[in-house]
């Protein structure tokens, strides 16, 4: 298949899936929504899992970070099963070096917490111990990283900030605590299109500090993954109908859903 | 004919959230407003509907077919709605009701308005859902049962049902993904332009109003920056606010591809 | 880039999270504010102090009885007059103060204390717990309180007991139906799923997630409690299982007058007025503290 990993990146995976699985609903109205999907996150690469509402990209990512189990494959995070209760010290591996960001802010922050609280929150998690003061320096470090003024946002509520400033509140949530994998589902669908820009820096800015962290960047908008992935994995009623570099998939697309998807993103 | 708006400037609690505005949509053209999130653009489409909240003060003028809707009552208003101007709204999820079927919400808006016989009305609703593209066999079915795009093909079945000659578009596409967005966007266009009614746009994303409109507001803290054809907008907008949302939209659709590359963003974040 | 608008006051520079006695001045000067929130705060504040000074001081004593006096009218002797014997109205109502106020405060903690514990089996990750908590509460939410109240005072007798352990079982039921709805948005919401991803406890979660988005619901449940608290007191003293005779409270001199109302309405109309003033400024409170506390709802807390 075209887009196969090279030798190099292929030794370098980070997360694998392999023949994932997924069926929902009830013995008598089951509905697979997954169908063998193999992926490879090699670190320091972005791998973009991109379809329509309804393909499954967003089920596969959460099974990909242990969120869902899936019902048949397996998925290994640095070479080790992170399914079933032998998987549960590798998953637990994976959730410390993981950050996810989601669709909307305003529902992945909690409202009633101030920005600083949020962001602080999985520092707190991982060290209870942690002092204020070190809580507060890379709190600070991480709201600089995604182009906020942290004396200007620390303090506030969700509500009162504008779509991007929240997201990127979000996002530093993600990686304040410097992940090894970090998950962006459908992180700009939600916000203003003027404001997207503004994401896809804060991620350039997140992967030029951190260049061997791996990141699964989930879209239904190719125009969006063309600035930030390396490689595309085109999901389609949960089978992969193509996948390649981003190159590959813009300049010479094989299948019609894919060139569908292509034409969606023309201006 | 059409709708004209005039010195609108509506007020919430003193601040204005939109001041001194101007927009004209005649009969038979496509009309783009955009601005980003908190630029009062909703509360335009709100004030032509006459459905601002009740704190809500409203001065000027908005012509809608020669009615005035500025001062009108509620009672009049509701004769209007859904009859001569029709809303598609953002979330068709959230604003079909998920008790009706799929058949008794696109006949809701005759049900108010006509007094049709029962197979009339029913022959009127399939022939409604053949053009939006909607299979007949989905007419039972439930807004949970349908896909998004299905359902805001209903939304647009809905609003488009009476024949209004004002349709108001409000983010109609933002919480579809890409593909479905660009089918919406091209069924909208066919249908007004079919019915030669007048059709204003509401959106965050000169993508989409490209393909929607001819002619174009932007907005920007309640106040109208820049107007224009759109295509002349996209192609040079003269102000930073009209910069601004034509850049973004440039750089997150395919457009330039070939001749920036893709690595153009990644040196630009550091 | 300049950013999108943001409709909102700008934050203080040392808004560092309004925290402690900062909070606590701003919530009490932003209830103040109010008509309603000032009237539920010198109510309450004036109850609080009576029954502190009732403690050490009543104009009268409460058993220096009088029989050529009884039933008497208002007086300079007798404030609110006296009752069927002879005893001061008003010595008696403001000792009663003190045992309604403990009731009050007991039954609260005990029903929010309750409440907030069902509500945590609601909406645990264990199915089964969470739907059998569900129907049990259901089917115990049937029970009225009175009999629950009854039956306690078979073993136990007349007691303050009685009535916090059965009004708290009652009413920590209500809390816990009427917050579930807002707890399962919140235990379902995504930034639940991303404090579990990174590791947090099921009972830190409740705590630090799930507890401050019900508070609104929770503030308001319990102050409702707290004004029926009031009531049923009043209800179950005359019924003869709450406070034992002899302890003063506003129910008994309520049940010992009432029989009398007739030819005495006075010495029924005092601790009437008193208890429906107290339960209108509970009730109140409980609105102005949820208004006041939020941050979502006042932006004196969001440092603005």
């Amino acid at each position: 298949m075209t887009g196969a990993l090279t030798q190099a990146e292929q030794t370098d995976v980070l997360l694998q899936g392999e023949r994932v699985c997924k069926v929902f609903g009830p013995a008598r109205a089951r509905h697979q929504v997954l169908f063998d999907v193999d992926i490879s996150v090699p670190a320091g690469q972005c791998v973009a899992i991109i379809g329509a509402s309804g393909s499954g990209k967003s089920t596969l990512t959460r099974i990909l970070l242990g969120l869902e189990t899936p019902d048949g494959g397996d998925v290994r995070y640095r070479g080790a099963s992170i399914e079933g209760r032998a998987g549960a010290p590798q998953l637990r591996v994976l959730r410390d070096e993981s950050g996810i960001v989601y669709q909307n802010p305003f529902e992945s922050l909690n409202p009633r917490w101030t920005a600083f609280r949020s962001v602080a929150e999985p520092l707190r998690l991982r060290d209870r111990r942690i002092d204020d003061e070190t809580c507060e320096r890379r709190v600070r470090e991480a709201l600089t990283l995604v182009s906020l003024d942290p004396d200007e946002i620390m303090w506030r509520y969700p509500m009162d900030l504008s779509g991007g400033q929240a997201q990127r509140v979000a996002i530093a949530r993600a990686i304040v605590t410097g992940p090894s994998v970090l998950l962006a589902d459908e992180a700009m669908s939600a916000i203003d299109v003027a404001a997207r820009v503004q994401i896809l820096d804060a991620f350039a800015a997140i992967r030029a500090r951190n260049p061997r962290m791996a990141m699964l960047f989930v879209s239904h908008d190719l125009g969006v993954v063309q600035h930030i992935a390396d490689r595309v994995l085109v999901l389609h009623e949960g089978r992969v109908v193509e996948r390649g570099t981003v190159r590959q998939i813009l300049e010479t697309p094989q299948e019609d859903y894919t060139k569908a998807l292509i034409e969606a993103a023309t201006l | 004919m059409g709708v004209s708006v005039n010195h609108l400037t509506i007020r919430i609690g003193g601040a204005p959230i939109v001041s001194d505005v101007h927009i004209d949509v005649r009969d038979g053209q496509r009309v783009g407003l955009i601005g980003s999130s908190g630029s009062g653009k909703s509360m335009i489409a709100r004030a032509m509907m006459g459905l601002l909240p009740v704190e809500a003060t409203v001065s000027g003028s908005i012509d809608v077919n020669g009615e005035q809707i500025v001062g009108m009552q509620d009672r009049d208003l509701a004769a209007l709605r859904g009859a001569a101007i029709s809303m598609v709204f953002q979330n068709p999820g959230a604003s079909l009701n998920p008790l009706l079927t799929v058949g008794r919400q696109i006949a809701l808006p005759l049900e108010l308005h006509y007094d049709l016989a029962n197979e009339d009305r029913q022959a009127r609703v399939l022939a409604m859902m053949r053009k939006v593209g909607l299979d007949e066999s989905l007419v039972g079915r439930h807004p949970h049962e349908l896909s998004g795009g299905q359902q805001q093909r209903v939304g647009i079945a809905t609003a488009l049902i009476t024949s209004p000659r004002l349709i108001i578009a409000d983010e109609p596409t933002t919480a579809l993904d890409s593909m479905t967005q660009r089918q919406i966007v091209e069924l909208l266009v066919s249908l007004v332009d079919e019915a030669g009614a007048a059709m204003l746009f509401i959106t965050h994303d000169f993508s989409v109003l490209a393909h929607a409109t001819q002619y174009c507001y932007v907005l920007d803290h309640g106040t109208i920056v820049e107007q224009g054809r759109t295509r002349r907008v996209l192609a040079e907008p003269s102000t930073p606010q009209g910069a601004r949302l034509v850049m973004a939209a440039r750089e997150l659709t395919l457009h330039g591809v070939e001749g920036e590359g893709g690595g153009t963003r990644g040196e630009r974040a550091q | 880039m300049p950013d999108s608008p943001t409709p909102t006051p700008r934050v203080r520079a040392d808004a560092r999270g309004v925290h402690g006695r900062r909070r606590m001045r701003i919530v009490l000067s932003t209830m103040w504010s109010h008509g309603t929130g000032r009237f539920a705060l010198i109510v309450l504040g004036l109850w609080m102090l009576i029954s502190v000074v009732s403690l050490f001081w009543t104009p009268q004593s409460l058993w220096k009885t009088d029989g050529y006096h009884v039933w008497a009218a208002p007086s300079r002797a007798h404030w609110l007059g006296t009752d069927g014997t002879g005893a001061d109205l008003f010595s008696w109502l403001m000792a009663g103060s003190r045992t309604n106020l403990l009731i009050v405060l007991l039954t609260v903690a005990f029903a929010a204390a309750f409440g907030l514990l069902l509500v945590a089996m609601m909406v645990s990750r264990h199915s089964a717990l969470a739907h059998g908590s569900v129907v049990a509460i259901d089917a115990l939410i049937s029970i009225p309180t009175v009999l629950i109240a009854l039956m306690l005072a078979v073993p136990m007798g007349a007691s303050v007991a009685v009535i916090v352990l059965a009004c708290g079982f009652g009413y920590g039921l209500n809390l816990a139906r009427v917050a579930r709805p807002q707890a399962l948005l919140a235990a379902h919401s995504m930034y639940v799923e991303s404090a579990l991803a990174n590791g947090a406890s099921a009972p830190r979660v409740f705590f630090t997630h799930i507890v401050p988005n019900i508070m609104p619901v929770l503030i308001v449940q319990c102050s409702l409690s707290a004004g029926t608290a009031v009531l049923a007191e009043a209800g179950l003293t005359y019924l003869g299982v709450g406070v034992p005779s002899g302890v003063p409270s506003w129910g008994h001199s309520l049940s010992t007058s009432v029989r009398f109302i007739n030819i005495y309405p006075l010495t029924v109309l005092w601790p009437g007025l008193l208890v429906t003033i107290v339960v209108v400024a509970l009730n109140l409170f409980g609105d102005a503290l949820r208004d006041a506390s939020d941050p979502l709802i006042n932006p004196r807390l969001r440092g603005a």
